[in-house]
């Protein structure tokens, strides 16, 4: 579910990043605010929106936001915070004046605390005057009287059914829009119908594409009256959390715009479908520098709806369909490059594009209906004029809205096709199917280290932080560097070089001891180090903010800048000690972490590493135990581990009235081959004998001194010296010593380690496997059929 | 309730009277039929257990955190616990086993039981009953069909289920509702704990309680009379035994878990897996033949580790003090313990620090019984991959656990429709868990 944010210029805040980009306002002077308290979360925003033009106090509610609270961090423009203050612990209490001109919709906003920062939570600005649900309005004659043009803030309670009455004229247009769902609380469906006078169901909503899982509508007063409008869920639940804001007013409620996007800079006429007062159009200027989620709310002399209708703005100009289009003969002629667009108008409608294409230049068809809010899914098929299909896509990514890369197999002019999964049709069902060439692109973002959490990045005072980035190239390969920008001052950021066999990289955050106490956004981005092979960076992050079943996402947050806050000092500082002797493939290793404790301190800290380069494994359970200052990550290579350097980092977590995370410094882990190839024998021994395990040795690396051999997975009973060899030995002889009671039978786990010596450091390798058998001693005759008697019995 | 606790009966809703309210349905019965032992040649092997305590851990227990750990393996195979040396020489188990280690003399450990069945459903069929699952029919338990062999002992149902049945399939499969197990509804760890029907409800006096149960048999009666079905026979008679057991001195006090020296509850531990096991000793030692009891929920896809930290303290403690106990008290060789489980987890962690369903190779344990003590059987090679020796399936083991209580698993049980079933069949006894 994308987000639905409006009217906002993302790509400002993206290219502006020295001047520090997001709205902050620091309210509170707060006396040497010691770190007292872990992460807050951010539950509940109470009321859970405003009309702008209005000054409004809003109570942030979660588990420790009301501890040391110092800003609020709002993404978009148009809310000023005049005051913020703690009512406890668990609740802060912010006075926010909402400009005249606040854009309407969702206002992200987090809590920076001196030691952490929130989740995010979104506050929703309305353009009608606000009112609140007034129980008991369940039944017909209960029906609360509200003024035409209001937004009513409700809940609907357990199989709770709500009533709202409003007078309407003859004529006149009644919109109800209800966010709820996309108020991100709870999973709530909301449903919505209008009665007329008589109390006859004259409209119903339950699930609208522009609202997705919420309802919209708008209808013509057939005669002047009292209407009702009925919220309730849509399966007749509910619960305490169920809540809701319900516009009811004048206001246009379109469903659809067509054309759907435009050129930057382009004076765009734009038809607003959908609306029961009729079809409206009107001359747009799209910016020069819209962002993926530019939208636009329809307005009129009645009023703007309340959330807006989504429109594309790419460099590609837009290639209308003009019907009839219904089949080959008659194609609407389009440029290669260009977004088809049209609308699948009636049940069974097909649409076809006839466009110009040259050997070896290869098209990307990218489909956008769903994404904006069409009910159409669309299916794309690409032709050539004889009716061959040559290409053809339905869902792309799990979701409906198609997208296919054509490869011309020759010059010449091929037929686009675009039609509805089910044969479906309609006016709203517009589609925009953008043709473009393949342009390599780099997708960044930033890996969940607890899933469904969005990661944020939290720098404490004089301290590190840490977050990994995932990269995922298209089009376009070799090594790259990934970069941060536009960070708080005193705060600095590395990143490794990323190599081109590899996806994710770590950043590691560091903040000055005296850096400021501030929150904001920064930017990601990335560059190539093959100066040959530029590329474009996106970055998305998600915001879960409601799940259904299966962890299915359903209403989320879609942010394309990650946020930053700095905090107080935390009473520790932990260091990776940077490893000088390799880990080798089928090796081991110790990582050592140690931790700066304050006095006072003395609690305990797990310890992770971040991520594991390939073939390597950690054990992530570990901690700095409670007053000790030192820990040991156990890391191990399997046959294959990647050789090469690569950068590790360990986090560290520690509970001092909620969680403190910080993180080691970067260090360089050598992976490396083993110093020595092993050949594993197969032998067989007797019970009370003895014998000899010959290991041959392919020495591939020279090291100094002496390596220590030792035998492991021998049969209980047999034992085996450790041997030691030198860097120009050939084998490693094993005598063995058999026990009289040795376990018989075949033992096929024998393996070696081999221990030496590199910088000072062990360097461990653990090999195998190979086979002891142990057999019976040879048995006088006359006992041996005794035996065989015993087994006849058994 | 006794026997079926699935929650809603996949056969319907239909209710038999009075027993409607207990959670058994008319359906249920109905499908029911006595089954009645067929004419095949069969020997009976000499009896060597005398009753069973199964410890079944549902969800699917990692061998890799347990009983078979991989020390020398890599991180992402071995996982994130150490191994420490066993009473048995050369072998090791987790680190969270310390006290199941010193008493690892005692015990046979399989490592190499192996299936194909990793749905959770599946895998506890094919374990419970030895068969894997069919469509056609449903196997009775290795509880039931000892039930149906030999009957109560001293008053005491034959099969008990601790506190409650673990699945649907610990049930009588074909065999008549009869053989189905008693469960005791309660958790013995609990303060105040109650086996269900065998006390009044509280507020209900001796004469009211008579008045229920004529109530009960009137509507019975009525039902009985009516409908030919055997279920509903079966069912009076089931419920006929349980209530007579509250007339019983010696079967109530075998319940009666507070009648335990405390310092005894303490050995095993005052935690879910303690008084279960200690309950489970009881209940054998008054002479129920087949105790089945659950513990922890071990299906962990996410951080093994830590589960396996919050799970197996309990289960070490009370293992080793139930082996322990038994084998003090001279009832362990002619009580047979089973540990078993569903099926085991991948050999590699996941990216979540979890492990997912492998049915390929697992372990179980026994103790007792007639099994050699000390003994390790299969092995899993070097990352718990595969068997590398002596695989063992499920059909052996059941095959096995019932030639030591004396059942001959070849024997034929009629099925409904007349059909002559073995008991369990293709498996064989494992002479290298015997002694």
């Amino acid at each position: 579910m994308k987000k639905a944010c409006a009217d906002l210029r993302l790509a400002d805040r993206l290219r502006a990043f020295a001047p520090w980009r997001a709205t902050i306002i620091a309210c509170l002077c707060l006396a040497a605010a010691a770190a007292d308290a872990g992460e807050p979360r951010l539950d509940l925003l109470e009321p859970q929106g405003a009309q702008r033009g209005t000054t409004v106090s809003v109570d942030l509610v979660g588990p420790r936001v009301g501890k040391s609270p110092l800003h609020l961090l709002l993404e978009r423009p148009g809310v000023e915070v005049l005051r913020l203050e703690p009512v406890d612990g668990n609740r802060v209490r912010a006075e926010l004046q909402l400009a005249d001109d606040c854009p309407l919709g969702i206002h992200p906003l987090r809590v920076h605390t001196g030691t952490g920062l929130s989740n995010l939570r979104t506050l929703h600005v309305g353009a009608l005057a606000e009112a609140n649900e007034a129980e008991p309005n369940d039944a017909a004659e209960q029906a609360q009287e509200i003024a035409l043009d209001t937004v009513v803030n409700g809940v609907v309670k357990a199989a709770d059914v709500d009533r709202y009455a409003v007078q309407l004229a003859e004529g006149e247009r009644l919109s109800v829009e209800i966010e709820a769902m996309r108020l991100g609380r709870t999973f709530f469906d909301a449903a919505i119908a209008v009665l007329d006078p008589a109390g006859e169901q004259i409209a119903f909503c339950d699930d609208a594409g522009p609202a997705r899982q919420d309802a919209m509508l708008s209808l013509v007063a057939p005669a002047a009256g009292r209407y009702t409008v009925v919220v309730h869920d849509a399966a007749m639940q509910g619960n305490d959390q169920s809540s809701y804001r319900l516009h009811v007013g004048r206001f246009p409620r379109p469903t659809a715009a067509y054309p759907p996007g435009g050129q930057p800079g382009e004076q765009l006429e734009v038809r607003w479908l959908g609306d029961a007062a009729g079809e409206r159009t009107e001359t747009i200027t799209l910016p020069a520098d819209a962002g993926p989620d530019y939208g636009v709310h329809p307005a009129d002399d009645r009023g703007a709806s309340p959330t807006p209708l989504p429109l594309r703005v790419v460099e590609i100009p837009n290639a209308l369909e003009a019907e009839p289009n219904d089949n080959r003969e008659q194609p609407t002629a389009m440029p290669t490059i260009a977004a088809a667009t049209g609308v699948i108008g009636t049940p069974g409608d097909l649409d076809h594009f006839r466009f110009p294409a040259k050997k070896g230049q290869a098209i990307d068809f990218r489909m956008y209906a769903q994404q904006l809010g069409s009910p159409l899914d669309g299916i794309v098929r690409i032709y050539n004029l004889d009716g061959r299909q040559l290409a053809a896509n339905d869902d792309d990514r799990g979701k409906p809205d198609s997208y296919l890369r054509f490869n011309p197999p020759e010059d010449g002019e091929y037929l686009l096709r675009v039609e509805d999964r089910i044969n479906q049709g309609g006016p709203e069902y517009v589609y925009r199917v953008e043709a473009t060439r393949p342009a390599p692109v780099v997708d960044l973002r930033l890996d969940e280290l607890q899933r469904y959490v969005s990661q944020t990045v939290v720098v404490p005072r004089g301290n590190r932080t840490v977050v990994m980035v995932t990269a995922s190239r298209r089009d376009v390969g070799g090594p790259l560097q990934v970069q941060a920008a536009g960070l708080p001052a005193g705060v600095t950021a590395t990143a490794p070089e990323l190599p081109g066999n590899f996806n994710r990289v770590p950043i590691v955050f560091e903040a000055a001891p005296d850096a400021e106490l501030t929150a904001g956004l920064w930017t990601i981005g990335a560059t190539p180090l093959d100066e040959n092979k530029p590329f474009a960076t996106r970055f998305e992050q998600q915001t879960w903010l409601v799940r259904g079943r299966n962890n299915v996402p359903m209403w989320d947050y879609y942010a394309d800048a990650p946020p930053i806050a700095v905090t107080e000092a935390v009473p520790f500082r932990l260091r990776l000690v940077e490893p000088k002797a390799p880990l080798v493939q089928n090796g081991s290793k110790d990582l050592q972490v140690t931790a700066e404790r304050d006095e006072g301190f003395d609690g305990a800290i797990r310890v992770r590493m971040l991520y594991n380069p390939p073939g390597i494994s950690a054990n992530n359970s570990r901690s700095i135990p409670q007053g000790k200052s030192d820990a040991v990550v156990p890391i191990t290579a399997s046959g294959n581990a990647a050789v090469g350097e690569w950068p590790v980092v360990v986090w560290g977590e520690a509970g001092i009235d909620g969680r403190i995370v910080t993180s080691t410094q970067l260090v360089t882990l050598r992976v490396a081959p083993g110093h020595m190839g092993l050949t594993f024998p197969t032998v067989a021994v007797t019970q009370g004998g003895a014998g000899e395990y010959v290991v041959p040795l392919e020495q591939r690396t020279p090291f100094a001194g002496a390596a220590k051999l030792e035998l492991l997975g021998l049969p209980p009973g047999v034992t085996a010296p450790v041997v030691e060899v030198t860097s120009d030995a050939t084998e490693a002889k094993f005598p063995l010593t058999v026990a009289a009671d040795a376990r018989v039978g075949r033992h096929r786990s024998i393996m070696c380690r081999v221990t030496l010596t590199e910088a000072d450091e062990p360097v461990v390798q653990t090999v195998g496997r190979g086979e002891v058998r142990v057999d019976p001693p040879p048995q006088p005759p006359q006992a041996t059929a005794t035996a065989a008697q015993e087994g006849r019995n058994s | 309730m006794f026997g079926h606790t699935s929650p809603v009966s996949r056969r319907g809703f239909l209710t038999v009277g009075a027993v409607g309210g207990l959670g058994l349905t008319l359906g249920d019965w109905f499908a029911l039929r006595h089954a009645a032992a067929a004419e095949n040649e069969y020997v009976s092997p000499p009896v060597k257990a005398q009753s069973v305590i199964h410890i079944f851990l549902p969800g699917g227990i990692s061998a890799q955190e347990s009983f078979d750990p991989k020390p020398l393996a890599p991180i992402e195979y071995r996982g994130e616990l150490r191994a420490i040396p066993t009473k048995i020489a050369g072998e090791q188990f987790s680190e969270l086993l310390p006290r199941t280690a010193g008493i690892a003399d005692k015990l046979t450990v399989v490592r190499s039981l192996t299936h194909s069945e990793a749905a959770h459903e599946r895998g506890v069929q094919n374990m419970l009953t030895g068969y894997r699952p069919s469509p056609a029919l449903e196997f009775p338990s290795l509880g039931s069909i000892v039930s149906h062999e030999f009957g109560p002992r001293k008053n005491l149902p034959a099969y008990i289920c601790v506190p409650n049945m673990p699945s649907p399939y610990a049930g009588p499969g074909y065999l008549s509702a009869a053989y189905a197990p008693f469960s005791l509804g309660d958790d013995p760890a609990r303060n105040g704990f109650k086996v269900r029907d065998l006390n009044l409800p509280g507020g209900v006096d001796e004469a009211r309680f008579t008045r229920r149960r004529e109530a009960l048999a009137a509507v019975n009666q009525s039902f009985v009379d009516r409908t030919q079905a055997d279920g509903v026979a079966a069912m009076n008679s089931f419920y006929q035994r349980a209530f007579d057991l509250i007339g019983s001195e010696s079967a109530r006090e075998a319940f009666n878990i507070d009648a335990e020296d405390g310092k005894m509850r303490d050995r095993y531990g005052r935690h879910q897996a303690g008084q279960r096991m200690l309950m489970a000793r009881r209940l054998v030692e008054a002479g129920a033949r087949f105790v089945t009891l659950s513990y922890g929920g071990w299906d962990h896809h996410v951080q093994v580790t830590g589960n396996m930290r919050r799970l197996m303290p309990a289960f070490d403690q009370a293992f080793a003090a139930l082996v322990s106990d038994l084998d003090e008290r001279g009832l362990l060789d002619d009580t047979l313990v089973l540990v078993s489980t569903e099926f085991g987890r991948t050999p590699k962690l996941n990216q979540d620090g979890g492990r997912d369903h492998w049915a390929k190779v697992f372990s179980v344990v026994a103790a007792g019984g007639g099994m050699r003590r000390g003994m390790v059987v299969g092995s899993s090679g070097a990352t718990a991959t595969e068997p590398e020796d002596t695989p063992v399936s499920p059909e052996d083991l059941a095959t096995t656990v019932l030639h030591q209580l004396g059942i001959p698993a070849e024997k034929e049980l009629m099925a409904p429709g007349a059909r002559p079933i073995e008991i369990v069949k293709g498996g064989q006894v494992r002479r290298e868990m015997l002694t």
